[in-house]
């Protein structure tokens, strides 16, 4: 019996193959579906910012909101970036000194704390790369070596503009004085500095708050780099808002976004395409795009009426696009910052989704009445402009996506799931005076 | 289901099936194994020698003369003349280096009068799997320059076992009680449940406690005997996991590595109850046994397993178990030939659930509240066992037997599972089954003063993830063992088949 019995066991044995495994199918879920794709784009989550120098901050933030930095004592940077209305102005077009229309809205400051690459709609700065990368910007070799980072090459900027904040020959400020920032030349950036801050120096508020902001430093040959270095540290520490349920989602809490802002997530990285464009750690800010925004306002550059974006010759040195390519808006608070693209030529998130979701037919029919009143008559809906338009168009938008209303009230959930809650309460930033005397409001 | 072997990486297709896999923490048949995922275990709970483990394994209606005493303590009333010494070391392994340990086991069985006792201390090594943190080497740097902590973890597990009883000849009666210390720094298998994962620590333990009671009968034929078994089993464990993850520093405007250290609870409760009975069958030298196990678990905490790398498994617990089996066993001796045979049916059924940790919307509008269940899964297994083995004594003269054993064992694993999603507002149902081969294979000699034992087991059917051929570097992908795993496989899931071999060599001294 037991040859027998060893026999039939050895025979067992011998039929036993050696790593038989079992297939297991089922769908992936939702989550696992959402989080494969944000690996697959980069979306990473963002390590806390290191806190800014209390002393900065302070004068930073009196600079941000006095008006004395404008050649005409009318408008600060907050006229365009209001803390009482999520960092913008509510408007299509920013408004500039002296009531002069901007070609362009108003960009939120929510994510430029983040070390985004490109600042404003046309990249005009730029920095590639880790902080000792070199900046780019309009003013070139001009740039103080003081600028302490892109963020404050980016406020060096609009005191030069002669629309947004430096005026034109002949302006008088708000007072009637003379506006003795607007006689140089536009390219005599030095100069137009050095008369910004020989204002500011002379307050005497600022001159202490300068003094604690820069220790041993004389303050009366402290150049505008220093009050701009000092703005970009009150936008960082203040601005900068990544508490998203989002961002609390790439923190593993699975339960931090609702099931429709997970099909909205999952619509954003598949079929609506969102993520070719708006992907890594700041969802978009990185990359540039022609998505043929109908055109609004009275233009810049060369285009104008038409506003060309980087198609402009010059404005980003020699990376040079097509017409009508804008950098790709960071899309963290975007619920805030109505109205939406470089011309704010839309006022909700359903109507940029419409946007994306049928561009040729989204361009020939688009509607000027939503738009402010006042701008309705320079909305460009010429054939030329439309066919200019959507001749220009990104391929990847050249086909309709598709979606669904009940898909397209999904993307805008997931949009509003990158909400920080602290973004929505600001307005007590703003400080009841300046140093300079001049309303804040 | 279909199993294929290119390069023995098996790639499996898999998306979010949940699956549970409850591996036991204890080789005794009175916890009961559940497993939802062909995942190899290793042998890292055979602490004990056993004297029909290279019989299958086979022990209802034959006794297990080494064993027995450690599983029903009232059965350590059947060590005779006084008692005996032991050592047990054990080895086994994973083939392509995925895993493997060592336990070296000593102890003894003592008697005096009608009281006995026993015990058994164990320390045990547990061997680093090839390919677990293989990607993060220790010193990586991060982005806030505390490096990525993959020390090497202690590896070492400490075992204690004690046992006391005391037998009443006049009834037939006996009782005993023990207890199983286990202090535990490393599951095997754990790491890879982790994937991606720079590293886990481990530490914790369980805790066995069981009363036993056993009464025999003299039939003309031979011995009848019923035994019953109570006991509680508490299972604690902490996984510190270390994930590397990619994160954009906007202080440097780069990209660096953060670690995230995850604490992950692992606890479960079982209450359990055996019972037992085998006796001679009619007045042939064959006998008959049948045994009916009742296990109710309660898991408190599961770990939340990463099933493949970015994919974190929605945490599923609490929930429970209610797991059982009926079994029926023969043997004959006749001569020098030892035969067993048990087959043993497991009906199991387990409900696990995501708790919400914040109000929840649902598309129909429907609110969970907190505490709410996100996701239920609902498990109902019908698995079989079968083994047998038989054994051949060979006189060698002088009072010395050299005695060959050989065995095979097949547990099928069949379960249906119902997952409800109460976020999504969907459910699914799922089949799954998979068989676990187990070839075993020994030699003793026996002499006056001393029994020398070695058997073997090769167990084929199960792989591990993350484990590739040699040669052949593959990302960690899956999960695998470990003990009380709740898990929902998501994406592509690659086990790599693998054969757990095990080597025990026993030997024996009596006391006097």
């Amino acid at each position: 019996m037991a040859g027998v019995l060893i026999a039939a066991l050895a025979a067992l044995a011998a039929s036993c193959r050696d790593g038989a495994i079992t297939n297991v199918q089922a769908p992936p879920s939702l989550d696992a579906q959402v989080r494969a794709q944000i690996s697959r784009w980069n979306i990473t989550p963002i390590l806390p910012l290191a806190p800014q120098n209390p002393a900065l901050v302070d004068l930073g933030r009196s600079l941000f909101f006095d008006k004395l930095l404008s050649g005409n004592r009318d408008v600060s940077c907050a006229s365009c970036h209001q803390a009482n209305l999520a960092l913008g102005d509510a408007r299509s077009l920013a408004v500039g000194t002296h009531q002069q229309l901007s070609p362009r809205n108003a960009p939120s400051l929510f994510s430029v704390g983040l070390g985004m690459p490109y600042l404003f709609w046309d990249g005009r700065v730029s920095q590639l790369g880790p902080t000792s990368a070199p900046i780019l910007s309009p003013v070139g070799s001009a740039l103080p070596s003081g600028v302490a980072n892109l963020l404050a090459a980016q406020a060096m900027l609009p005191v030069i503009n002669r629309v947004e904040m430096r005026g034109q020959p002949g302006d008088h400020d708000a007072f009637g004085g003379a506006n003795e920032l607007a006689p140089p030349s536009d390219s005599s950036f030095a100069a137009i500095w050095a008369l910004v801050m020989h204002r500011i120096t002379a307050v005497d508020e600022y001159a202490r708050k300068l003094g604690v902001a820069y220790p041993g430093a004389d303050v009366t040959r402290l150049g505008f780099e220093y009050a701009a270095n000092a703005i970009a540290a009150f936008e960082v520490q203040t601005f900068t808002k990544f508490n998203s349920p989002f961002d609390r989602y790439l923190a593993q809490d699975d339960g931090a976004l609702t099931a429709a802002q997970k099909q909205g997530a999952l619509l954003f990285f598949t079929k609506a395409r969102c993520v070719t464009c708006h992907n890594g750690p700041f969802l978009g800010g990185q990359e540039f795009a022609s998505v043929a925004v109908p055109q609004i306002g009275p233009g810049s550059g060369s285009a104008a009426p038409l506003d060309a974006g980087t198609g402009e010759p010059g404005i980003r040195g020699p990376f040079q696009t097509g017409k009508f390519v804008f950098r790709v808006a960071p899309l963290r608070n975007v619920e805030l910052t109505a109205p939406y693209m470089h011309d704010g030529a839309y006022p909700t998130l359903e109507a940029v989704v419409r946007h994306y979701n049928n561009v040729d037919s989204a361009v020939k029919s688009y509607d000027p009445s939503q738009l402010d009143p006042t701008l309705r008559s320079s909305y460009h809906g010429e054939a030329t402009t439309i066919n200019a338009l959507l001749a220009s168009l990104d391929g990847r938008l050249r086909d309709p996506l598709g979606l669904t209303v009940d898909e397209q009230k999904q993307l805008v959930a997931f949009l509003k799931s990158l909400t920080d809650p602290a973004a929505r309460g600001l307005a007590s930033v703003e400080p009841a005076t300046v140093p300079s005397g001049l309303p804040v409001r | 289901m279909h199993a294929h072997r290119s390069s023995r990486l098996h790639s499996l297709a898999a998306a979010l099936a949940a699956a549970l896999s409850l591996i036991a923490h204890s080789t005794s048949a009175q916890v009961i194994q559940i497993k939802t995922l062909p995942i190899a275990e290793g042998d890292q709970w055979r602490i004990f020698p056993s004297a029909n483990a290279a019989m299958g394994d086979v022990s209802i209606a034959l006794d297990d003369s080494l064993l027995d005493p450690f599983v029903n303590p009232a059965k350590g009333s059947r060590v005779t003349r006084g008692g005996a010494f032991f050592g047990s070391p054990t080895f086994y392994s994973l083939s392509e280096r995925a895993g493997g340990g060592k336990t070296l086991p000593v102890g003894g069985l003592v008697r005096s009068g009608d009281t006995f006792a026993a015990f058994t201390l164990a320390i045990q090594e547990i061997d680093t799997i090839r390919g677990a943190s293989q990607f993060f080497p220790p010193g990586i740097p991060t982005a806030d320059g505390t490096p990525i902590v993959t020390t090497s973890p202690s590896r070492q597990n400490r075992y204690a076992f004690g046992s006391v009883g005391r037998a009443f000849p006049s009834r037939g009666v006996s009782l005993g009680a023990s207890v199983l210390w286990s202090g535990l720094n490393d599951v095997d298998g754990t790491d890879l449940l982790y994937a991606g994962s720079a590293g886990v620590a481990q530490h914790g333990g369980s805790f066995d406690a069981r009363l036993g009671v056993t009464k025999d009968w003299t039939l003309p034929a031979g011995r009848q005997t019923f035994e019953a078994i109570v006991l509680h089993d508490h299972f604690s464990m902490t996984h510190d996991v270390t994930w590397p993850e990619q994160v954009w520093n906007p202080n440097t405007r780069t990209f660096a590595t953060n670690a995230r250290l995850e604490h992950n609870l692992d606890r479960t409760d079982t209450w359990g109850v055996q019972v037992a009975l085998a006796r001679p069958l009619s007045d042939s030298l064959w006998r008959i046994g049948a045994i009916a196990t009742g296990n109710l678990a309660s898991h408190p905490k599961l770990p939340d397993y990463t099933l493949a790398q970015q994919i974190v498994v929605v945490p599923w617990d609490p929930g429970h178990s209610t797991a059982g089996d009926i079994g029926l066993g023969v043997s004959k001796v006749q001569g020098a030939t030892t035969f067993g045979l048990d087959a043993i049916y497991e009906p199991i059924a387990t409900h696990t659930w995501g708790e919400a940790q914040a109000a929840l919307g649902a598309p129909s509008g429907a609110t969970i509240p907190p505490g709410g269940m996100t996701t239920e899964n609902r498990f109902h297994f019908s698995n079989a066992i079968l083994r047998t083995g038989v054994g051949r004594d060979i006189d060698l003269g002088n009072h010395q037997t050299l005695r060959l054993e050989a065995g095979i064992g097949l547990r099928a694993i069949d379960y249906n599972l119902h997952e409800i999603d109460h976020v999504a507002e969907t459910e699914r149902r799922q089949h799954e089954q998979w068989n676990e081969w187990t070839r075993t294979w020994g030699l003793s000699f026996h002499f006056d003063n001393l029994e020398l034992r070695y058997a073997g087991r090769s167990t084929t059917g199960t792989g591990r993830p993350g484990i590739a051929p040699e040669g052949v570097v593959t990302a960690p992908v899956l999960e695998a063992g470990g003990t009380n795993i709740l898990a929902a496989p998501n994406g592509n899931l690659s086990l790599t088949g693998l054969t757990t071999t095990t080597h025990q060599f026993s030997v024996s001294l009596p006391v006097r």
